[in-house]
């Protein structure tokens, strides 16, 4: 059905979709509507709205609420982000699943609190101390909101750790007709094939961490912070600590091929390559169509997962391609660009940004500008 | 040729900005246009600017923001000069009769001084419906939408007696003869 939805209630509807259970948050323009939806689906659907004091107790209640076995996620934006930072890395440590979607706003700080910014890319991937793993998905558009909210909700579970979905503001309260795609749907907790004293919740299986054991079945075991065994209890021994940080830090390796996705438009024959996320990606395509019908040779990607990232595609791509130069539009100040320099270092391609703050989209006209002239 | 109309909305918060431009939305879709409504708004909840972009297109919409407006709709005078880039010659201002002392001439469009909040207040006793006297306005100056499409719009969103105000403001708007 072709209806016209809110991004931030596209969100809410794919999280109920998927079969989220729980929701904790403390309400932040842009993403507040995503609490005000799910404060009315939640409940109608056998889920738990739950809404806390700040940014720190909702993501802890997230937390536990997933160690219950509930499906689970909340919603903010810059200034709730930066508070949820040392949770998230707890969730990476103790392997909790639970899913973070942050509808960017421009900061630093308050910033402009109604306003659009895209400067939390480099904040997802790694905001919390220490080396973890997390896997951060970007929305363009209200259907897009949809499915990668799903796609986060089901890599939580499945790989046991935190997944963000890294929207912005005029991807969250921008309204669009939109057909939604069947539902991607959260993995079911099941039983273990050993016996609750035979469990191990930090063992491997089929290289992946064991899978979580619904609450309430027998099953019961220790959850820290701190390096631990495969039982769970803390250690400090080189050998466990070591077993355990590698086996973290592989995990979203393991899953690139399927974590990784992105879209291309009009690269055939390309001399000058776009790439852009998120709301500024949308915008981008928009100028990429414009030039093609008048005949330039411009082409574009748009990835979806900003992290893992597509260092290998976007190589491969440019070796078939052999664009001139790359040219990045983004609402920061080079995040995004810095990801593409490093993915092509071995390159001897420009890669320009087209970087603007100052609450609203860039204009197409400045993109074409980079593309043509830059 | 792709078919595109931009409507651009600005006022306070409070005057029913979002609302306006969200029914304009949903009206267009109603006859299978593709459309996008984007929002922006001070922090405060009343008070403040408060501003609508409509695109619609019977393609796809890339950039969700206008370009080049068709239509301005003006509440309020703060947020004009800000928004003179959208603009160019066959852009129609329509503004409360309030903002007459605001030099809008200054913009050189098509300017037009309508009282939507006076025909609000004096035949249906509500100024809060301003908002869609000026939503019917600006579905008789764009000429596509029929007043059977915008009442479905709005009875999708409306029940009972705010149905009924607010098409009866819908309607003070669209069939207002020229003045």
């Amino acid at each position: 059905m072709n209806r016209i939805v809110m991004g931030d209630v596209a969100c809410a509807m794919g999280a109920i979709d998927a079969g989220l259970r729980f929701y904790a948050g403390y309400p932040i323009t842009p993403s507040s509507e995503i609490a005000e939806t799910l404060s009315e689906m939640l409940p109608k659907h056998q889920g738990i709205y739950l809404q806390m004091e700040d940014e720190i107790g909702s993501i802890m209640a997230v937390i536990g609420a997933s160690y219950a076995g509930f499906p689970a996620m909340t919603a903010t934006s810059g200034p709730g982000f930066s508070l949820m930072q040392e949770a998230i890395g707890y969730a990476a440590m103790a392997e909790i699943p639970i899913t973070i979607v942050n509808v960017m706003r421009a900061g630093p700080s308050t910033g402009l609190a109604t306003q659009i910014g895209e400067g939390d890319l480099m904040q997802a991937i790694w905001g919390t101390h220490g080396d973890h793993p997390v896997a951060v998905f970007s929305p363009g558009n209200v259907r897009e909101f949809y499915i990668y909210t799903q796609k986060a909700l089901y890599w939580a579970e499945k790989l046991r750790m935190p997944t963000i979905v890294l929207a912005d503001e005029v991807v969250g309260h921008m309204r669009q007709n939109v057909d939604f795609p069947e539902p991607i749907v959260i993995p079911e907790r099941t039983l273990p094939n050993v016996p609750p004293e035979k469990y191990l919740p930090y063992a491997t299986e089929n290289g992946d961490v064991m899978p979580l054991p619904p609450l309430g079945k027998g099953y019961t075991w220790h959850v820290t912070g701190s390096a631990h065994t495969e039982n769970g209890f803390p250690t400090i021994r080189p050998d466990k600590v070591k077993e355990l940080l590698d086996r973290l830090n592989t995990k979203v390796q393991r899953h690139r091929n399927e974590l990784i996705e992105y879209e291309t438009f009009m690269l055939e024959d390309a001399e000058t390559l776009v790439i852009s996320f998120a709301s500024m990606g949308r915008v981008s395509k928009g100028v990429v169509s414009e030039l093609r019908e008048q005949g330039y040779k411009v082409g574009l990607i748009r990835p979806f997962t900003m992290w893992p990232f597509f260092k290998d595609e976007l190589s491969n791509i440019v070796s078939n391609v052999h664009p001139k130069k790359i040219v990045v539009p983004e609402i920061n100040y080079g995040q995004l660009r810095l990801l593409v320099e490093w993915a092509l270092k071995g390159f001897d391609i420009p890669v320009i940004g087209v970087n603007l703050v100052n609450g609203d989209l860039i204009p197409p006209e400045m993109i074409e500008e980079a593309i043509l002239h830059g | 040729m792709a078919m595109r109309r931009e409507v651009y909305i600005v006022g306070s918060g409070g005057q029913g900005v979002v609302l306006m431009g969200a029914l304009l939305a949903e009206a267009y879709a109603l006859k299978n246009w593709n459309v996008v409504q984007t929002v922006v708004y001070d922090a405060a909840q009343r008070g403040g600017l408060a501003r609508a972009e409509v695109v619609m297109s019977d393609s796809e919409i890339y950039y969700p923001k206008v370009r080049k407006a068709d239509v301005i709709v003006a509440f309020a005078a703060d947020a004009l000069p800000g928004a003179r880039p959208k603009m160019d010659e066959h852009t129609v201002i329509l503004a409360d009769e309030s903002l007459k002392d605001k030099n809008l001439e200054q913009y050189g469009t098509k300017l037009l001084f309508v009282p939507f909040e006076r025909w609000a207040k004096e035949e249906l006793h509500s100024s809060r419906v301003m908002n869609m006297v000026a939503l019917g306005r600006v579905l008789k100056t764009l000429g596509d939408v029929s007043i059977d499409e915008v009442e479905q719009a709005l009875k999708e969103r409306f029940k009972g007696d705010l149905f009924k105000l607010n098409m009866a403001a819908v309607k003070i708007g669209l069939e207002a003869s020229e003045f």
